[in-house]
């Protein structure tokens, strides 16, 4: 009985030190939704905030699109917390959880799917040598609708206030 | 995290043990000398099994077939004539809702301990007690992706029916309630319909 309960407890001590390893994330927990299920209002701009575009932003096929002739390799950051599920053609896909995904196009970018991004982490640049133009989508249920809503507040003032009083919704 | 883990793994073999010294010591010299488990040293068994998540997994997966081997010993001079020693393990996918491009599996292996009704009725209910590890991977099908595993701590406790169905083969229906101690607590209701053979 003794020699059966030290090697239970041997192997339940195997399991524990197990516990928590493993390579890079827990996928249980990058799957799961970090806003359980309310829609997110926290979203940053793609571009770092502290750079003072000139650009316009504009409703185009439910996109909006941040436009810089300035901007060459400037840095995109994560605009909201999820998963890179797909990047490929300078596209990049963050899923944040079962129902929404945002989508930015023009961005280079090496991470690869699979790996986990935190609101406001670097994802990667503009293209070095086309004029910046990164191309802003989210999907809602596998729909694209206007991303305004989804911002915080203080991005939303920003986009708001480079859209000269226009609402960018309203196409 | 890990510390909660190591108490959470040190009461589960608390109880185990107690639940060991106490069978012990109420052991019947009546029922002892009925027919034991014990000219069957082996029993294995495999069939499917189908989660149903709980909590936020709810909205997260969608519930897919998996497929789960077992295998119990009788140890007598060990455990007792009631008590059985069990080995589980488990391959489940977990299909991620709305994410056609990824898969989620799942092996879970577990020891513990399983007992079942002595009565003469035809079917006879069993219960058992697991700890283990759940292992989850996450991979893409698009090239250049990148792997992410998890092992964790998880416990089970299954209830569930026995029907003999001829001579040496059983039918059992489980329904394994599991606790993994990842960092969102992963929780699903199992059922296992598992066919076993004494060997």
């Amino acid at each position: 009985m003794k020699t059966f309960l030290t090697k239970f407890l041997a192997l339940a001590l195997t399991t524990t030190a197990l516990s928590g390893c493993g390579t890079f994330r827990d996928p249980l927990a990058m799957m799961a939704d970090p806003s359980k299920n309310a829609i997110p209002q926290d979203m940053s701009l793609p571009v770092n905030q502290s750079f003072s575009f000139t650009g316009y932003v504009k409703n185009t096929h439910e996109a909006f699109t941040f436009y810089n002739s300035g901007w060459f390799g400037v840095q995109v950051v994560a605009p909201i917390t999820g998963t890179i599920v797909e990047n490929a053609n300078y596209a990049v896909t963050i899923r944040h959880n079962q129902n929404l995904s945002v989508k930015i196009t023009g961005v280079l970018s090496q991470f690869r799917p699979g790996e986990y991004l935190a609101n406001g982490n670097i994802l990667g640049t503009t293209l070095p040598n086309i004029a910046g133009s990164i191309e802003f989508f989210v999907y809602m249920n596998g729909s694209a609708v206007c991303p305004l809503t989804f911002f915080s507040t203080t991005a939303r003032q920003q986009i708001l206030n480079v859209a000269l009083g226009i609402n960018p919704c309203s196409g | 995290m890990k510390y909660r883990s190591i108490r959470l793994s040190l009461l589960t073999l608390t109880a185990t043990s107690l639940l060991l010294g106490a069978q012990a010591s109420a052991a019947d010299p009546v029922s002892t000398s009925q027919e034991t488990n014990s000219s069957r040293p082996l029993i294995v068994g495999v069939g499917p099994s189908y989660p149903t998540f709980m909590g936020d997994e709810t909205n997260l997966y969608n519930p897919s077939l998996g497929v789960e081997a077992e295998m119990i010993g009788f140890l007598p001079g060990i455990l007792g004539d009631h008590l059985n020693l069990r080995a589980s393990f488990q391959y489940l996918p977990l299909p991620v809702k709305g994410l056609a491009t990824a898969t989620i599996s799942q092996w879970n292996g577990f020891v513990g301990i399983e007992t079942q009704s002595q009565s003469d009725f035809f079917i006879q209910p069993l219960f058992a007690m697991e700890v283990g590890t759940q292992f989850t991977w996450l991979a893409f099908n698009t090239p250049g992706s990148l792997d992410n595993s998890r092992a964790a701590l998880a416990a089970r406790i299954r209830p569930g029916i026995r029907i003999p169905v001829w001579k040496r083969l059983d039918m059992t229906l489980t329904m394994p309630l599991h606790l993994g101690f990842n960092a969102n607590r992963f929780t699903m209701l199992g059922s296992v319909a598992s066919m076993r053979f004494a060997l």
